[in-house]
């Protein structure tokens, strides 16, 4: 390693690894921030005795002519 | 009758368990604690990976014979360079889902890749010129490359800030999605800047088809550093896709339940 470089560029250096560094932590500590408020809000949710409507499925597709249909021959 | 039929109903069969094993772990609960799994693992392996990465680059690797020490700063600029463009279009590819199949965990996956797609790309430029300012004694040039990444910035911004300003989540997948896809056009534009138009910028040092033009040892502390930042943003894209989970779904029993477990673990 070459000691004069690291003077003179060593700030530089510093500031770009620095800033990364910082820049991840800060990203962490406020995802776990928003993540323990978002457990918060579910429990208020919870607490205040909304009934669970939304179903846990991952593809909704709002009503074709088609499905709509099939849900009227049905009835 | 014959069974003339058979094998294709084999395959027709093999395709829809496989889209079936799909869909069962694209389930919110599930997913919700497969996220919860992965992420000590993600963040553990990009601390791992980023102190080895440290270690090479900054202890290991020589000194570069034109640029000195300060070459040194591209082992945080080039993987964020990369993690920049490859966010964007994992952002992108969640989005295009989202869309066709209407599929909510995809468009979240995209939502929640863009802070983190929007971090690398300013890290990538703030870095970039703190290397500019010694290397071509300048912080900042409007030269291909860097507008292009500039625009980078601004379409993660723009993403965040149209999801952000729609009220109604589908809606705003929807409009962020759009805006994603008609964005992708910016990525080859950003990796091919430096050959198509005449840059300050220099051209790729690592390339796919033809070997490196550097010394092993900082390849491999660039590519340790690429890993670990790897790492690190999907472990961020686990978390925030987690927390977004939770206010969606906060009516269901399983994250009623998810949210209790959660708040337990994390007393002290």
């Amino acid at each position: 390693m070459n000691a004069s470089g690291w003077l003179t560029h060593g700030v530089f250096i510093a500031a770009a690894f620095g800033a990364c560094a910082l820049l991840m932590a800060l990203e962490l500590w406020w995802l776990r921030r928003d993540t323990a408020q978002a457990v918060d809000e579910a429990i208020a949710a919870g607490a205040a005795g909304v009934s669970p409507v939304r179903s846990a499925v991952l593809v909704q597709r709002t009503p074709t002519a088609s499905t709509e249909r099939a849900q009227g021959d049905r009835a | 009758m014959s069974t003339t039929f058979k094998p294709l109903d084999r395959d027709a069969s093999t395709d829809a368990a496989r889209s079936r094993r799909w869909l069962w772990l694209a389930a919110p609960p599930r997913f919700f604690a497969l996220a919860t799994a992965l992420i000590p693992w993600c963040l553990a392996l990009a601390a791992v990976l980023g102190a080895a990465g440290l270690w090479v680059g900054l202890w290991l690797a020589p000194t570069d014979a034109q640029q000195g020490e300060v070459y040194r700063i591209i082992f945080v600029h080039v993987p964020a360079a990369w993690m920049s463009m490859l966010i964007y279009l994992a952002m992108a590819g969640w989005a295009a889902i989202g869309l066709i199949f209407q599929a909510r965990l995809a468009s979240m996956m995209a939502r929640a890749l863009a802070p983190t797609g929007a971090l690398m790309t300013f890290l990538a430029l703030f870095t970039g010129a703190l290397w500019g300012q010694p290397t071509w004694g300048t912080w900042w040039v409007w030269d291909a490359r860097l507008t292009s990444e500039l625009l980078l910035l601004f379409l993660y911004l723009g993403f965040i800030a149209l999801h952000g300003s729609i009220e109604d989540p589908r809606r705003a997948d929807r409009a962020a999605g759009l805006l994603a896809l008609a964005g992708v056009i910016n990525v080859p534009i950003i990796y091919f800047s430096v050959q198509w138009w005449n840059t300050l910028h220099q051209g790729a040092s690592v390339s796919l088809t033809r070997a490196p033009s550097m010394a092993s040892t900082m390849l491999s502390g660039m590519l340790l550093m690429a890993l670990a930042f790897w790492a690190y943003s999907i472990a961020a894209a686990l978390m925030r896709v987690r927390a977004q989970l939770l206010r969606r779904e906060q009516h269901a029993a399983w994250a009623q339940s998810a949210a209790h477990t959660q708040a337990r673990e994390s007393q002290p």
